[in-house]
């Protein structure tokens, strides 16, 4: 069996380029080491924000394009991906924050995203439980929440539509033949041969990248999640705040959903982490000063995923420097949103040469080597 | 007949069908009738899939009924219509199919209440309204607490299963092989449901290798969720594979003809067995229900034994039970609160539990405002009542989720994972040690012994017909008590030529199975919202249950428990009716409506005891598809049975009056086998002359040959038996282990 282009790794950006890749006609294959977005990956711990400001300049105009797209996904996709666009509110709690919100508010909207300023009483009448300490918030209307696993089950169902093939339950370990990689061997022990191999493997490309002897400054951690019991509805957008460590929603379960970058402890020696009982008192804690209400609630589940981060946050995407293999892995915290336009970047990347958009992702971007070598070192427990 | 075809019936049939369905539930002021709910609709397109097997039976009924009138039954008057109904129920119509097992007025029956109240995504209920006549909200990822008050109004769109968010984060399904590979595991367990899964993880978790053999598929569990009619007391689809193939037979005395059995549920045949569908309710038994025949001898004396009763004591104490009931509870994750034994009149817990050295993982499920009525009115009437423990999450337990109250939760997956499956629990931990190997789709034929008549290993026929041989170091049989009996009758070998186990002839007795004698009560004018909660979420006494009051005085021995479920769902509510409200018409339309949100049950637990006449064996004409003979019950109950049951149900009716029931009316004492509840049929004891098997689940006659599950139970006391039948295996699996390490493991005398 052979393929234009093996993508190893079924978590939302693996499925989303699949599905790209298929839909414009290249023969595909979609290989997962269990289904997609299986836990503990970070497609299956994510919270599911579709946030379009405060990101970083060059993911800003893929970010509009997703947020774009997000608006008809679920029937461009024909399943349910739990979309609601309730917007997304960052909030400033003290004066000496203001400044922060009106710096976001003109970046972004210098680069085409509809984001409004807002004062405390406006911030009021979009989230009437709001904390008092709440005072002055970035609002992006179009911006708001889905469902992370569906999607990548979409995509990665879509992709077979389009005539992918996937192969689930198997790892796949890029084979290494005369300095290039030239397909995958997957658990039962076949050869798949692929024009290119897109990594797409979050956590799990560490020890592969080790494998094939390709140094990144990249690193895995855990970032926990919380999910409160079911509550009336009270909370239309996406919030998070300046002062805080949190993202917090309401989904549509009716339960408020905590995320932020809250680190969970790390398990050996693959890639999981455990939820820390002192992080998920300060997480709460931290969700309850924004919404008083939530006070009241219980605790249901608490999970945390392993994800992959890069030294400058940004995701590698492009050549990976060794001849057939391309990645597309590091997304850490923020690639849900951008996924259905990361995955139609790097399909056109694949099939039809350089995509000026995904310059400033490129593996080979310079990076400071020393800073590297203590980053990966570093403990990011707290 | 393809699956796209929605449609099987003929124009004429289908007129006569929409007739009978609009006769038999008639549109109302508040309510469509049953065509324009999409009744019809959805009978016609499962006759065209699902229950394409039903659709020559359907011809012939439409024509007997359409030719009672003679202008036929569609321009019959409505007297007229309902007086052919009339017939047709009671079987008197010129042409009606015969059937074996039970009419097919029964079929349509429950076939028209599936079109009226299932989930759209079926075809019936078309736009929730069915749902919306009777106040059902459908799939709910959950309900708040204050939403399941008395006379609380549950203001929620109807939602179908489909559009069910996904908020929880949950694990996957088990990875599962199509063969076991080379070598031989230490041990090889037959059935991958609770107790093969447990056991396996015990025994993987100190250096075995185990091999799991599953005649079913492998699922997460959730994949039947919130679904009314693929559940097990419907379709059974999670068990269709097998069990739907094999439905034992039953007669309540030889010399009888079996049919076959009527249920309470179907039984599960696939990854995690009944783990799925359990209700959870995880309870251990009394210490005296482990000396049950000498306690009441030393009590009572022993003419208070029934007559024909095999009551014995089981071959072990709560004692030595202990450690593995807590090795169990904290397997599964339970929620409870501990009983206070000094103290009764302030015990939040059963103050008659045995003696536990830690509490209960969770607090207890919170208390429901039909659970407080009912706490309220056992307390005026000088009883203890408490919530019953389940392996159901009050809070997260290890990275699972919390219960969130839906109305799904018997009979089907949790959607959440807060209820305890073994694929929720043991399984992944097992599978990560890479010690296990679970194989599907391998349907154990029959047991293999070697010259000696030592058990080596299992025949095993694939998916796709093939047979194979599975070995292994120690044989274990987790299968039921119905399969356990049958597949230890099915393997002869030259020493043992009446089947394993069986050289005593001790195979398939004392069968016992719970009865359902439950008390309903309707609270007219009171909303009690009791399809909020899980099953489990009940109050219950344990006052009358066991020994915990004195039989001196009375004709009986034994008690049993009452409790207030939860967990009420349209399509079978639709089908519990007082004795004088008939199947159709107005009648029964009107008294469903009105009753549906209203109605409670008194669930009856009774003890049942072993009798002589109660057995199973082979039937000796009835086969499943594979040519192999079903299992045949011999079941009834006894006299004591039938005292202790009118006097539960006298009690019962008490306590519901009290809480203020308008009217109430009794189920029969013999409610059938099937009950989830089936052991017995492997019973352990010390005396191979008296028992199939050791307390370590051990056969007597076979070496290397171990039986576990439900079918070694001596005695069925008023306790649901799941957490037990755990901690048995937990047990066992010491004996296996150290077995292993060439140790003898000593039977400890009761």
């Amino acid at each position: 069996m052979s393929a234009d282009v093996i993508v190893v790794g079924a978590g939302i950006i693996g499925s989303s380029i699949a599905y790209h890749l298929a839909r414009a006609g290249a023969s595909t294959l979609l290989v997962d080491r269990s289904a997609p977005a299986a836990a503990p990956g970070a497609t299956w711990a994510s919270a599911g924000g579709l946030r379009s400001q405060g990101r970083y300049g060059p993911e800003r105009p893929i970010s509009l394009a997703a947020s774009i797209r997000w608006q008809t996904l679920s029937q461009e996709l024909d399943a349910n991906l739990e979309v609601a666009l309730g917007g997304h509110l960052h909030v400033a709690e003290s004066e000496a924050e203001f400044p922060i919100i009106e710096e976001r508010v003109a970046a972004d909207r210098s680069a085409g995203i509809a984001i409004e300023s807002l004062k405390a009483d406006e911030l009021r009448k979009i989230v009437p439980g709001i904390a008092p300490s709440a005072l002055m918030g970035a609002y992006t209307p179009g911006d708001g929440q889905a469902h992370p696993g569906r999607t990548a089950r979409a995509f990665a169902a879509a992709a077979v539509r389009h005539g992918a093939r996937a192969i689930y339950d198997s790892h796949a370990l890029p084979l290494c033949e005369g300095g290039r990689v030239t397909g995958i061997l997957t658990a039962s022990g076949e050869k798949l041969s692929g024009g290119t191999v897109v990594l797409a493997t979050g956590a799990w490309s560490i020890a592969l990248l080790k494998d094939l002897g390709i140094d990144l400054p990249i690193r895995w951690r855990g970032l926990q999640m919380l999910l409160s019991e079911i509550a009336p509805a009270m909370l239309a957008p996406t919030v998070t705040a300046v002062g805080r460590n949190l993202s917090l929603k309401q989904s549509p379960s009716g339960q408020l959903m905590v995320g932020g970058r809250w680190f969970a402890r790390p398990q050996a020696p693959e890639p999981h982490a455990e939820p820390i009982d002192a992080h998920v008192a300060r997480q709460w804690s931290s969700a309850v000063g924004i919404l008083p209400a939530m006070a009241h609630l219980r605790l249901a589940q608490s999970w945390a995923g392993a994800e992959a981060q890069s030294l400058d946050g940004s995701p590698f995407i492009g050549p990976s420097g060794l001849p057939g293999l391309y990645l597309a892995t590091g997304f850490s915290n923020h690639g849900f949103q951008i996924s259905p336009e990361i995955g139609r970047l790097v399909a056109s990347d694949l099939l039809s040469g350089p995509e000026p958009l995904l310059k400033a992702f490129r593996p080979d971007r310079p990076l400071s080597a020393e800073r590297a070598a203590a980053f990966k070192a570093e403990t990011i427990l707290l | 007949m393809t699956k796209d075809m929605q449609r099987a019936l003929a124009p004429a049939e289908r007129a006569v069908l929409e007739a009978l369905f609009d006769t038999m539930f008639p549109g109302g002021e508040n309510n469509p009738g049953a065509v324009e709910i999409g009744a019809a609709d959805y009978l016609d397109k499962a006759l065209a899939n699902v229950y394409a097997h039903h659709l020559i039976e359907y011809r012939d009924v439409l024509a007997a009924i359409d030719a009672a009138s003679p202008d036929g039954f569609v321009r019959a008057s409505a007297e007229t219509r309902l007086d052919i109904i009339a017939r047709f129920e009671r079987g008197e119509l010129a042409g009606l199919p015969e059937n074996r097992d039970r009419t097919s007025f029964d079929l349509i029956w429950r076939h028209l209440r599936e079109g009226l109240f299932s989930d759209p995504v079926h075809g019936g209920n078309r736009d929730f309204a069915g749902w919306r006549a009777v106040g059902f909200p459908g799939a709910q990822f959950g309900y708040r607490a204050e939403e399941q008050a008395l006379n609380h109004k549950v203001e929620r769109a109807p939602q179908s299963v489909i559009d069910l968010p996904e908020s929880a984060r949950l694990l996957g399904t088990p990875a599962v092989h199509e063969s076991a590979g080379e070598g031989e595991p230490d041990v090889l367990i037959v059935g991958g449901g609770a107790v093969g899964g447990f056991l396996a993880h015990k025994l993987v978790r100190q250096g075995l290798n185990v091999v799991i053999l599953e005649a079913g598929p492998a699922r997460t569990g959730r994949e039947r969720s919130m679904d009314e009619i693929l559940a097990t007391a419907f379709r059974n689809e999670g068990g269709a594979v097998k069990f739907n193939d094999e439905v034992p037979t039953w007669r309540t005395r030889p010399g009888e003809r079996a049919r076959r059995a009527v249920m309470s549920q179907g039984l599960e045949t696939a990854l995690g067995g009944n783990s799925i569908a359990w209700g959870a309710v995880a309870m251990r038994f009394y210490e005296e229900d482990f000396r049950i025949r000498s306690a009441t001898i030393a009590r009572y004396g022993e003419d208070r034994i029934p007559v024909g009763s095999t009551m014995a004591d089981w071959p072990m104490s709560y004692d030595n039970l202990a450690p593995y009931y807590d090795e169990a509870e904290d397997l599964l994750g339970v929620s409870g609160h501990a009983g206070n034994r000094a103290d009764p009149a302030r015990s939040r817990g059963n103050p008659f539990e045995a003696p536990r050295s830690r509490p209960y993982a969770m607090p207890a499920l919170h208390t429901s405002g039909l659970g407080q009525l009912f706490a309220d009115a056992a307390k005026a009437e000088g009883y203890h009542p408490f919530p019953l423990p389940a392996a159901i999450n009050t809070t997260p337990y290890r990275g699972r989720h919390a219960c969130t109250y839906c109305s799904f939760c018997s009979r089907f997956g949790c959607h959440v994972d807060a209820k305890a499956s073994a694929q929720n629990t043991v399984l992944p931990a097992a599978l990560e040690t890479g010690r296990l190997k679970i194989v599907t789709g391998a349907r154990v034929m029959d047991i293999v012994t070697d010259d000696s008549g030592r058990a080596v290993g299992v025949r095993y026929r694939t998916s796709n017909g093939d047979m194979k041989f599975q070995g292994g170091g120690t044989v274990v049989v987790a299968t039921y008590a119905f399969e356990n009996t049958r597949l230890l009758l099915l393997s002869k070998d030259r020493r043992h030529g009446r089947g394993l186990g069986n050289e005593t002839g001790q195979v398939g007795l004392h069968y016992m199975t719970r009865q359902q004698p439950s008390v309903y009560a309707f609270f007219e004018g009171l909303a009690l919202n009791r399809f909020i909660g899980p099953t489990a979420q009940a109050m219950a006494i344990a006052d009358l249950t066991g020994d915990h009051f004195d039989h001196t005085d009375l004709d009986f021995i034994r008690g049993g428990r009452i409790a207030a479920f939860n967990q009420y769902l349209p399509v079978e509510a639709s089908g519990i009716l007082p004795p004088d409200v008939p199947r159709f018409g107005k009648a029964w339309r009107d008294f469903f409506l009105k009753s549906y949100n209203s109605t409670s049950m008194l669930f009856i637990d009774p003890e049942i005891l072993p009798y002589e006449n109660n057995r199973l064996d082979l039937d000796p004409d009835v086969t499943d598809s594979l040519g192999r003979p079903v299992v045949r019950i011999t079941f009834d109950i006894g006299d004591n049975e039938r005292k202790l049951m009118q006097f539960l149900q006298d009690r019962a009716e008490r306590i519901a009056k009290r809480m203020g029931a308008t009217r109430t009316w009794r189920r029969q004492f013999l409610t059938g086998p099937i009950s989830t509840h089936d052991v017995g049929g492997t019973r352990m004891g010390h005396d191979p002359e008296t028992s199939v098997v050791d307390g370590f689940g051990r056969v007597h006659d076979t070496p290397g040959l171990v039986v576990l599950g439900g079918s070694n139970f001596v005695s069925l006391p008023a306790v649901n038996p799941a957490l037990t039948i755990l901690a048995l295996a937990l047990r066992a699996g010491d004996g296996v282990v150290s077995q292993g390490a060439g140790q003898q493991v000593e039977a400890v005398p009761a």
